[in-house]
């Protein structure tokens, strides 16, 4: 309680501390410290506090300090840097200092010399990070009244200090469902993502991604309130080979990627496959692409890529382009992201859907995102990256979207504090970071992938790709990010054009046109013989007679006929006024709303279809 | 945090039926990659050898057969001294004179049986990918 009394205290004065001569010391995360032969560090982190000018110690127990009378607990700056020099003399390390306190490290000897005491160490209980509850070495005084408050009356600090209290392990700060609060312009999940990539109206015309399973290769997936509170389903980790703990992410990155998934499509099933090692790096992802394959899932999101400028492949991009090819022609959704600044494979593969990045401002105005890449593929003729794109921030470092991860995970720790666009506001423990990129915009197209799927199941991969891109809002301000030997970048102009490809995702129309495909064209293919078609192939048969066969599967006929009141308007799967061939399973019906929604469509742009 | 014990990873992209090397010969994509597959006899004979030279075979067997063993196992396998990088993966660093290194993730085949070489077009290693919420650059 005393220690978290003088964190509070600290932080809301240190602004208009003198200045104080103070030690820095960094050590390397991830390396343990080291100990004497009697088990304590080399360094113990305590608390000092010179004697307060109301005369009443703030170890005092039984008192509450806050904001009404924390002035009496301000010290006489003269006395705060006598406390200081005397303490450095004594052997310890100033670290920080305010007119309250100062932070000091020492040794277990410099404490014990200095304050006359005696210090032992204690097992307690704290929770650790992802909310494991553990033991942790403590520091105590035998006798003390308050545990690891160090008495200086009978030292030779009596004059100086009121007391030392010795740094305990925080409990790092369990996450909760809600993002913190940031001052800049970013975008919450599921809300801001879902209404930027037009998910809202289609999850109220009941289009949720139910039924649909989103394959996720990446650092893992780690248990956090924003998933659990909202009952999104999460399987367990699948972990890649090289992987470990199916339960952590220390990257923070897969957990945080897939709230975008969940933004666009809150129903579907995540199947979270592991690819990064213990140190965070992502390692044998072709090998963990073909494990999400083998899971059978309706799409597979990958937010990451290999920098491959010009062909020919080399034989581990030979290696996974056969693993992503054999998923596609099995009839799985492969979205990857373009790269942010690279030149990403396998999203330059043509089967494969590529992603890029769109800024939506405030005012919802877009622009091409300076921070992902887009490109004309030197290894792939013609192809351009991306096909589509989803919401990224801007550079420096797109900080833009708060999303959930480990508390103290990398990305939380990394993207911490500072200032927006180089830092996130954010504490680096908190279970929240911003950050967005191509890795963002990827799995929230996924998401629209499975609206689309669960419109209509039977689309293929490659038709499904194509309502993405027809459905798209150009988006024609901005440039894409400059890459090597594209140092401008692509510029956005009207059109599909190499800075976003078709424009910005948008998912309300994309399952609308998906429900539209399914009405129009009969799913026909298992009644019908395959045989019939033999004599037709050439070269037997001149090329004229292919014509009669396309009338039932491709409408050139203009859309008239199909427009109301000729569409069937059914309540749904089942008997009734439904739509002729359609059963249950092909595709949902089309309701009074998505007919009133596509006559607008057809007068916002009329080539749509 | 748990390790796993280090292991390496690659994948062996087997010849089409009619001797095609994927990715060489013929591109490969979803319109071609059906065609590309390789006979069964062929891809039960690479399984088989590696399983007997004591890799794990990972997945089903297709026209890619991941393996994964200990990093000596691989450099005995196939004569090579293997890196490993910061990134956590694996490279050839060097390999025998009698094998061509123009491929940092290429394994040389030239100490497999000659049924088994005919059947393989090339053994990658898995190469190293950067997460895409960060800048686009190689590792």
């Amino acid at each position: 309680m005393a220690a978290s009394k003088k964190r509070n205290s600290k932080k809301a004065v240190s602004a208009r501390t003198p200045a104080v001569k103070t030690v820095k010391t960094v050590r390397a995360r991830g390396m343990p410290p080291r100990k004497d032969s009697a088990g304590f560090p080399d360094r113990i982190f305590a608390v000092a506090s010179p004697h307060s000018l109301g005369g009443v110690s703030m170890f005092a127990q039984g008192l509450t300090i806050d904001a009404s009378n924390v002035q009496a607990f301000e010290s006489d700056e003269a006395l705060v840097r006598r406390s200081i020099a005397r303490l450095q003399d004594a052997g310890f390390e100033v670290l920080y200092a305010t007119t309250r306190t100062i932070n000091i490290a020492g040794s277990r000897a410099t404490f014990e010399r200095a304050f006359s005491t005696r210090l032992v160490s204690v097992e307690r209980e704290t929770i650790k990070s992802g909310g494991v509850v553990g033991m942790s070495t403590c520091f105590d005084v035998p006798d003390s009244p308050v545990f690891g408050l160090i008495d200086t009356a009978s030292s030779n600090f009596a004059d100086l200090l009121e007391g030392v209290a010795i740094e305990q392990p925080y409990a790092l700060q369990a996450p909760t469902a809600f993002p913190p609060t940031a001052r800049y312009w970013h975008l919450d999940v599921p809300a801001d993502v879902s209404l930027g990539c037009n998910a809202d109206r289609a999850h109220r015309s009941g289009v949720t991604g139910l039924g649909i399973r989103i394959a996720m290769v990446d650092t893992g997936h780690a248990v956090h309130p924003f998933f659990t509170d909202r009952g999104y389903r999460v399987d367990p980790t699948l972990l890649g080979p090289g992987t470990v703990d199916a339960h952590i992410d220390s990257v923070g990155h897969g957990t945080g990627e897939s709230a975008n998934i969940f933004a666009t499509a809150p129903d579907i099933t995540l199947l979270p496959v592991k690819c990064a090692n213990a140190s965070g790096s992502l390692v044998n992802t072709t090998a963990a692409f073909a494990a999400a394959a083998a899971l059978n899932p309706t799409i597979i999101s990958c937010s990451w890529s290999r920098n491959i400028m010009n062909g020919p492949l080399d034989a581990a991009a030979n290696a996974l382009a056969t693993e992503v090819a054999t998923a596609v022609n099995a009839g799985i959704i492969v979205c990857f992201s373009a790269s942010n600044g690279g030149w990403g494979f396998p999203a330059q593969m043509p089967e494969v859907v590529a992603v890029g990045g769109v800024f939506m401002e405030r005012n919802g105005a877009m622009s091409a995102s300076d921070y992902a890449s887009g490109f004309m593929s030197n290894v792939y003729p013609g192809r351009r990256v991306p096909d589509v794109s989803g919401l990224v921030g801007m550079r420096p470092k797109a900080i833009y979207i708060m999303l959930p991860l480990s508390e103290g995970a990398s990305i939380d720790v990394d993207n911490a504090g500072g200032t927006h666009p180089n830092g996130d506001e954010t504490l680096n423990n908190d279970g929240w970071a911003a950050f967005s990129g191509t890795s963002a915009s990827c799995p929230q197209v996924a998401g629209v992938c499975a609206l689309i799927k669960q419109a209509c199941p039977r689309l293929t991969p490659a038709e499904v790709k194509d309502i993405l891109m027809r459905t798209a809002r150009d988006v024609t301000a901005g440039s894409s990010s400059p890459l090597t030997g594209l140092p401008g970048g692509s510029p956005a102009g009207v059109g599909p054009d190499n800075a976003t490809g078709a424009g910005m995702v948008d998912a309300h129309r994309a399952v609308l046109l998906a429900k539209l495909r399914c009405t129009v064209i009969p799913f026909l293919p298992p009644r019908l013989p395959v045989t019939p078609l033999v004599p037709f192939l050439p070269p037997r048969l001149p090329v004229t007679p292919l014509v009669p066969f396309l009338p039932p599967r491709l409408p050139v006929t203009p859309l008239v006929p199909f427009l109301p009141p000729r569409l069937p308007f059914g309540p749904g799967p089942g008997p009734g006024p439904g739509p002729g061939p359609l059963t249950q399973g092909e595709g949902m019906a089309i309701t009074p709303d998505d007919v009133a929604a596509l006559e607008q469509m057809l007068l916002d742009k009329g080539s749509l279809l | 945090m748990g390790t796993a014990p280090g292991i390496v990873v690659a994948r062996a992209l087997l010849r089409s039926a009619q001797g095609e090397r994927p990715g060489i010969d013929v591109a490969i994509t979803a319109g071609t990659v059906g065609r590309l597959a390789p006979t069964p006899e062929a891809v039960a004979a690479v399984a088989e050898h590696f399983r007997a030279a004591g890799f794990a075979v990972l997945g089903k067997p297709g026209i890619t057969i991941g393996i994964s063993g200990s990093k000596e196992l691989f450099e005995q396998h196939f004569g090579v001294e293997l890196a490993e990088g910061n990134d956590g993966a694996y490279t050839v660093r060097a390999a025998r004179a009698s094998a061509r290194l123009i491929d940092p993730t290429l394994m040389p085949q030239d100490r497999l049986p000659a049924r088994i070489r005919q059947a393989i077009s090339q053994i990658a290693l898995e190469a190293a990918a950067s997460l895409d919420q960060q800048p686009g650059i190689d590792r």
